[in-house]
């Protein structure tokens, strides 16, 4: 079925449509869902609250860009969402462990891991680094639009990119040192 | 560092894993739940009638407070007339002593004739008439005495003019008389 029938189809309240569009999309929603979230249960939340706001919403879809992007937007701006409801209490947490991040950035070039590990990893951030980190480094948005988005300073947005970089790349280190001592 | 940030990120942007079992029936029924709100059903249709109701009997109840508010605000003064019925009475008690007409009784003086009415309390009618020696004598009706109810007072003129006396200077005729002490000077 091509998309716009398929969107025609889930805009009439068509089942199989629905199913259709949740079979094709499922995968990259749940996918960005675990990116941003704090664990799986969390991310299922999420997945399904983007699932109901994107067949609510397939009316307001217009076919100028791509039907794949506006189901990705919909699902990181679910998360941003997410996230200012929470952010009282994140803020506290971010707070008290930034002293102990000053890692000296180190070149690594042959880090070796798996995606469930690499997602584990993500997922272990404070809620605002990995917030920042997904928006920066995956999305692609510049520090200022995510200053906006996040409601935050463009500094805190730059420092907290920053602190993201070297917790994932300490825990990407010590994930390789423990997978070597094994091997050994 | 950077290679190894780009590679995390090319590697997080097409992470794209299978979704959980039971993932899209819960999604089903979420969407179905959120739906049922709005989508017409006879559950909220009576829902919606009942409350409807409830709002109109609630508004003919208040409104129906409000008109005997209304009344009862209207019949105060009535309630004070009524009231001020015994007070006459008691005004009517205190006039209750045998009234004499004194005027007819001074016409029929003459022949003899006392005539006197006499008002009950609460009775206007002047039936219960003593007459005393009316067998010789013409019965004379009880003098009517019409009170005036609006005295007309006729206003004086403020100015009173009263004639002046004049004034006559009587000049003594013949010699003036010239007052001296009497020590002689």
């Amino acid at each position: 079925m091509e998309e716009k029938n398929l969107i025609q189809g889930c805009i009439r309240g068509d089942k199989s449509s629905q199913h259709l569009l949740y079979k094709k999309f499922s995968s990259l929603v749940y996918g960005i869902c675990l990116r941003y979230a704090k664990n799986k249960m969390e991310a299922e939340d999420s997945m399904q609250e983007v699932f109901v706001k994107i067949y609510n919403h397939l009316k307001d879809y217009q076919s100028a860009g791509s039907f794949e992007g506006w189901v990705r937007r919909i699902a990181v701006n679910t998360a941003i969402t997410s996230y200012r409801k929470n952010l009282k209490g994140r803020l506290e947490d971010e707070i008290d462990d930034r002293s102990e991040y000053a890692t000296s950035l180190v070149e690594h070039h042959d880090v070796d891991y798996t995606m469930e590990e690499l997602m584990i990893c993500v997922q272990a951030l404070p809620d605002g680094y990995r917030t920042v980190f997904n928006l920066y480094a995956v999305e692609g948005y510049k520090h200022k639009e995510i200053a906006e988005m996040l409601e935050i300073d463009v500094n805190t947005s730059k420092s907290q990119f920053s602190r993201a970089k070297g917790h994932l790349q300490k825990a990407l280190l010590e994930l390789s040192a423990r997978k070597i001592a094994l091997e050994v | 560092m950077e290679n190894l940030m780009n590679k995390i990120a090319g590697d997080l942007k097409n992470f794209a894993p299978e979704a959980p079992v039971g993932m899209e029936e819960r999604i089903q029924a979420a969407l179905s739940k959120k739906k049922s709100f709005w989508a017409f059903s006879w559950y909220t249709m009576n829902v919606y009638v009942l409350a409807l109701a409830s709002a109109g009997v609630l508004t003919l109840v208040f409104s129906n407070r409000a008109e005997n508010n209304v009344v009862a605000q209207v019949s105060t003064p009535l309630a004070t007339e009524v009231k001020a019925n015994p007070a006459a009475a008691v005004h009517a008690e205190e006039n209750s002593t045998t009234i004499i007409n004194a005027v007819s009784e001074k016409e029929s003086q003459p022949i003899k004739t006392t005539r006197r009415s006499k008002i009950v309390q609460d009775q206007t009618s002047v039936s219960t008439l003593v007459v005393e020696n009316c067998q010789t004598t013409t019965i004379v009706e009880p003098a009517i005495v019409d009170v005036a109810e609006t005295v007309e007072v006729q206003k004086m003129p403020e100015e009173i003019q009263v004639p002046y006396p004049k004034k006559e200077v009587v000049k003594a005729k013949g010699r003036s008389l010239k007052l001296t002490r009497l020590t002689g000077k």
